[in-house]
């Protein structure tokens, strides 16, 4: 039997919290123009709140209602990628194998398709719904795409997918199948410091991913984050230091920050972030911008981020934007890069992360050996 | 105009150090920008920081012909690094100093920060004065947020052919106001020298001054009101 559409009517009171829920996309002008739509011109001082009372009680048919839930559903700038190594050579059948099997056992709520990209890559594209009861009705189900991708690289396999939760659950189930399938250990290699417990280190790869991004020089820091490294809790032995160590313990709970954001130029090169560097504070996350060495030199704005920032798990990052130049300055806004170099520039990112976070584990361990084989070590 | 501004930091390193961290960033005929260390000494480094400039330039002939060309031009920062206070001195810097505190930073592994002097001009006037005595007078000074009555301040300019100090002793007196820079005369060598002094740490003249003029007015540089 044919599964039934799931039918809805959307009351005046949804919409007006639909278009009051989010002055992003329905700002006064986006209002006053859904008005001009239908024949009717409203003040341009007008308040969003009188726009959208008038808006909501007018009459709606489905498509218009489309119309309003799509402004909702087109995915952000801001939205992040993040990726993982297979380490080994997959071959295009056998990813297409593991998808078509995943689109057979997926719901009615899942639509994938897959393709090939070039000679060696596959992509997964997805649509699902999205539901949200936190959200306000029209809101709550959303029609969301995800893009995942394959591609077979000399001695092992980039994917590359959007850094949300559905994407991250569709490729574990992948890469289920793909165990599943190869019977063996597929050396999953992706960027996670939740080994190094350095905080000098956890900022190093984040400095050495901004400069080392191959064919760009860094120009600015734009936005960063940083969390304090958290000393392990040494164990009070509650009966030796009895009321008065707790009381301690408890006195140094007060006054404290864990977590700082800043915003503005300059950054790492700023006295406040040397201060919170010099406190134990360390990056999690950074916006910089770096100008491309060749023409025609653009200054590209980058954002990298660690998901769960104290353990240093699952990093993700985007393009956000490039500058170019005209007459020799650049423009004041970042437009949005093609896809084409969008990839491209994506692609450099998780090379260098991938290389940068191997030195870093590489020196924690070296770290860790010294200290062993150190004085006071371990025997 | 020629223009000098200084800076406080704290170096991680020592002079020699930093200057051949600051050399695996050389500028060369492929770079984009970087370094070009011209002096080492234990207790400073001068050089420049160079940054290369590149666009096309589209021009639109009469006939509607678009012709492009190829610009380049360089963007110089003139730098000395000192170990001792002022730490950093920057000469004639372009607008933008993003891509050399960039690169500065980087070569330091970003351990280092500029930080904006604030000083008071007078002292720093005072002290240049028992150096160049010789026809010193201050003959202009630039105020601002000077209170007229609640809610209403004023930015002014005093001027002077004449040492303009006892006037604005006698203004200022009990008055709440900042001063953003003043101007000094003296003479040198037989050369009225011009002066402009201000409160972030820069100084104005004409013309480049001489070397050991600079030196003394550098060494004059009081301490800053705010710490790094």
């Amino acid at each position: 039997m044919p599964k039934l559409r799931l039918l809805y009517c959307a009351t005046d009171k949804e919409l007006f919290d639909a278009l009051m829920s989010s002055k992003q996309h329905f700002g006064e002008r986006i209002l006053l123009s859904l008005a001009r739509r239908r024949g009717i011109l409203y003040s341009r001082s007008d308040e969003r709140v009188d726009l959208a009372d008038k808006l909501s009680v007018m009459t709606y048919g489905f498509h218009e209602i489309r119309a309003i839930q799509d402004e909702f559903e087109r995915a952000g700038r801001g939205e992040k990628t993040t990726s993982f190594r297979i380490n080994m050579e997959l071959t295009v059948a056998e990813i297409k194998e593991i998808a078509d099997e995943y689109r057979d056992a997926a719901d009615d709520e899942e639509k994938v398709v897959t393709r090939s990209v070039g000679r060696a890559g596959v992509a997964v594209d997805l649509k699902y719904t999205e539901t949200d009861f936190s959200k306000t009705r029209l809101r709550q189900r959303q029609e969301r795409e995800a893009h995942i991708e394959f591609k077979v690289e000399q001695g092992h396999t980039v994917v590359t997918l959007p850094a949300t939760e559905k994407a991250r659950q569709t490729v574990a189930a992948l890469k289920d199948r793909l165990y599943a399938k190869k019977q063996a250990d597929i050396g999953v290699e992706e960027v996670d410091l939740s080994s190094v417990t350095d905080p000098k280190l956890r900022t190093a790869f984040f400095t050495r991913l901004i400069t080392r991004l191959a064919g760009f020089s860094l120009q600015n820091v734009t936005r960063v984050k940083a969390d304090l490294a958290e000393k392990p809790e040494d164990d009070i032995d509650t009966e030796e230091n009895g009321e008065e160590g707790a009381e301690e313990a408890s006195e140094e709970m007060l006054g404290v920050v864990r977590a700082v954001a800043l915003n503005g130029e300059s950054l790492l090169a700023s006295p406040l972030y040397q201060g919170l560097q010099r406190r134990g504070f360390f990056l999690t996350s950074i916006t910089w911008q770096s100008k491309r060495n060749s023409l025609p030199f653009q200054i590209v704005e980058f954002d990298a981020a660690f998901d769960e920032p104290a353990q240093g798990r699952e990093f993700k990052y985007a393009v956000r934007g490039w500058a170019t130049q005209k007459g020799g300055d650049y423009t004041k806004n970042f437009k949005v890069v093609p896809p084409e170099e969008k990839k491209v520039l994506l692609g450099l990112i998780e090379d260098t992360a991938m290389t940068v976070q191997r030195e870093i584990k590489a020196e924690f361990a070296a770290q860790a050996e010294a200290q062993d084989i150190g004085p006071g070590g371990a025997e | 105009m020629n223009r000098v501004r200084w800076f406080e930091t704290t170096w991680p390193y020592s002079m020699r150090t930093l200057a051949s961290r600051l050399k695996e960033y050389t500028f060369g005929a492929e770079s984009s920008d970087g370094f070009l260390v011209e002096r080492v000494r234990d207790t400073y480094i001068e050089g420049r920081h160079i940054e290369k400039v590149m666009f096309d330039e589209v021009v639109h002939d009469p006939f509607g012909n678009e012709i492009t060309f190829n610009r380049l031009s360089y963007r110089q920062v003139e730098f000395l690094y000192s170990a001792a206070y002022p730490q950093v001195e920057l000469r004639n810097a372009p607008r933008s100093l993003q891509t050399f505190i960039s690169r500065t930073s980087e070569a330091t592994d970003f351990t280092t920060a500029f930080v904006a002097i604030d000083i008071d001009t007078f002292k720093w006037a005072d002290s240049i004065r028992t150096l160049f005595p010789k026809n010193f007078r201050i003959d202009l000074a630039q105020l601002s947020e000077v209170f007229i009555e609640a809610d209403v301040t004023a930015k002014m300019v005093l001027t002077s052919p004449h040492d303009i100090r006892a006037a604005f002793a006698r203004f200022a007196n009990r008055r709440k106001h900042v001063v953003d820079r003043i101007q000094i005369k003296l003479e040198q060598d037989d050369r009225l020298l011009s002066l402009q002094l201000a409160t972030d740490g820069t100084l104005r003249t004409a013309d480049a001054l001489p070397k050991e003029v600079l030196d003394a007015i550098r060494g004059a540089l009081p301490a800053s009101r705010t710490q790094p």
